[in-house]
């Protein structure tokens, strides 16, 4: 699903690269938490994979597509396949509920019912079924976090990416957004997360850890046991 | 994914960034308006003046003095004069007449003509060119064509005060064309800048839509089509006003100006001008939303 080699990439007048020499590789169907202190390069990984970034040195795959080769006019494809959940939420303030999360498959050019009914249906799932004709500027932290989870989520995308989707929120609200997450993944999606929230580390995962732009350690999910156990959650799913 | 879900979407969208452009919008469409109204109200003005200018242009005639005997030659060239394009009417003035126009004309003095004798007139042709708006019709090259007839004398034509008047009418119209252009400029000015005004504000929105897998197309056709309905709109307007003033006006002027020139009914400028100030409006709206489109819209 994802494929990064030798990767870098430094914003422009930055004295020190973002990445640094990043190989990495996510296959379809992971669920992996990115680590690591602040600053060091998750969010600036998560850009690449969505074509907010381009890395200036080594290659990057998404979905065996090259994104250095990729044309400008091609980034909307590549973006509808992926699930964005922006640590800032970037929703639209003095829009609805609905319309935030609409906004997403409307972009696609799908009929209006068929959008009206896929984020309807959507905001039931994360709980917000109560609140879709609310100002999305209206709702609480957590709840906004449900919002950009259900956009992201609307489109059925092959690639779901989050960046701190646990940041500002209590423990209760953390686990929540987690499992709202891990539902995502037991039903095909690749995830992956950007977090320094222990919470969340705490699972069975794979976890990368990036430092200062480098991957410094990369644990992968242990126990083949519960590995068995997700196949069987995902067959019940 | 289906066109026309695609296109309503667009719509939806276009009819948001109307809402969403306040008052540049309706200064934008304000001054589309004007500027149709102002080019109509030219356009009607010129109008009306070439029809008293062609009035008085035509009642200049050229006068063609033939040097044959026979009325039936004489006639045999009037009339291959009178298909000559450029050429109105053409009339027969028979050498009696003509002696007693010049008798008429020289009043006390014609007198002396009454005895002469053996003085013999011409025949004459009397051809009156047509005179149409853009005052193309070249009188010196007509009385060349006339002069080359064979069995033609002498072709005399009254140059100075047609001359004058053509001269007026090209003077006008291009003053008309000068305005237009300017007219023009300033309503691409004002849309695109109403347009820059509405990407900035929904620059968020923008940035949004685009990140989860909007295409350049699916941003920029909502503005564009807004700049359209400024441009189309504002355009209807300034038509209708135009239309309602004329309509006031002409009662008045009817009453006013009749009398010396006949009955004179201000005359609307024609069909095609509505038109092409309509689809100019509109155009011009989408020249200038997509100008603006193409500079600001690098999200
Ligand atoms: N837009 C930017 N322009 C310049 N430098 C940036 C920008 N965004 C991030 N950085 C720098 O890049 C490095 C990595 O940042 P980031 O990817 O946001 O880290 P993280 O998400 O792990 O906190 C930091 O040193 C940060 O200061
Ligand atoms: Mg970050």
């Amino acid at each position: 699903m994802i494929e990064l080699f030798h990767v870098s990439m430094r914003y422009a007048g930055a004295d020190r690269p973002a990445l640094d020499d990043v190989t990495l590789e996510i296959r379809k169907g992971e669920f992996c938490l990115l680590a690591g202190p602040s600053g060091a390069g998750k969010t600036s990984l998560l850009r690449l994979l969505f074509c907010a970034e381009a890395a200036t040195g080594g290659q990057v795959f998404v979905g065996g597509r090259n994104l250095a080769r990729l044309k400008p006019a091609r980034i909307p494809e590549v973006r509808r396949n992926i699930g964005v959940v922006f640590q800032d939420f970037k929703l639209l303030p003095g829009r609805s509920v609905l319309d935030n999360v609409a906004l997403a498959i409307e972009v696609q050019g799908r009929r209006r019912e068929e959008v009206r009914e896929r984020a309807v249906g959507v905001l039931k799932q994360v709980g917000l079924g109560h609140k879709l004709h609310q100002h999305a500027e209206r709702l609480s932290g957590g709840e906004q976090q449900r919002v950009a989870i259900a956009r992201a989520l609307v489109v059925e995308p092959a690639l779901l990416l989050c960046d701190e989707p646990t940041g500002n929120l209590d423990a209760e609200r953390a686990q929540g957004i987690l499992e709202l997450l891990v539902t995502a993944h037991v039903r095909g999606t690749t995830v992956v997360v950007a977090t320094h929230d222990p919470a969340l580390l705490g699972g069975n995962r794979r976890v990368v850890r990036l430092e200062d732009g480098r991957v410094v350690a990369d644990v992968p999910a242990y126990s083949p046991m519960s590995a068995a156990l997700l196949d069987a959650a995902r067959k019940v799913a | 994914m289906s066109a026309t879900a695609l296109v309503t979407s667009m719509l939806r969208h276009g009819g948001r960034s109307v809402r969403s452009g306040g008052l540049p919008f309706f200064f934008a469409m304000l001054m589309t308006a004007l500027g149709a109204f102002s080019i109509g109200a030219y356009a009607t003005l010129l109008v009306n003046f070439a029809r008293v200018a062609s009035t008085v242009g035509e009642s200049v005639a050229l006068v063609m003095f033939l040097n044959v005997d026979s009325a039936s030659a004489a006639d045999e060239l009037r009339a291959r004069a009178a298909l000559m394009p450029d050429v109105r009417e053409a009339l027969l003035v028979t050498p009696e007449d003509a002696l007693a126009r010049a008798r008429r004309g020289l009043g006390d003095a014609g007198r002396a003509l009454e005895g002469a004798a053996g003085l013999r007139m011409p025949w004459v042709v009397e051809v009156t060119p047509r005179f149409d708006l853009g005052g193309s019709t070249d009188r010196e090259a007509l009385a060349q064509r006339l002069q080359a007839l064979p069995g033609v004398d002498e072709v005399m034509h009254p140059a100075g005060e047609v001359k004058r008047i053509d001269a007026l009418m090209r003077l006008l119209h291009g003053a008309g064309v000068f305005l237009g252009v300017l007219i023009a400029l300033v309503v691409i000015v004002v849309v695109s800048n109403a347009t820059k005004l509405t990407v900035l504000q929904r620059r968020e929105e923008i940035a949004i839509m685009k990140l989860v897998g909007a295409t350049d197309l699916f941003v920029q056709t909502p503005l564009v089509l807004a700049g359209l309905v400024q441009g189309l709109v504002g355009a209807a307007l300034g038509l209708g006003a135009l239309a309602l003033a004329h309509a006031s006006l002409a009662g008045m002027v009817k009453v006013a100006l009749s009398g010396a020139l006949g009955v004179f009914i201000l005359a609307p400028m024609p069909a095609w001008l509505w038109g092409a100030l309509l689809v100019g409006g509109a155009i011009l709206g989408v020249v200038g939303a997509a100008l603006s489109v193409r500079r600001f819209l690098r999200v």
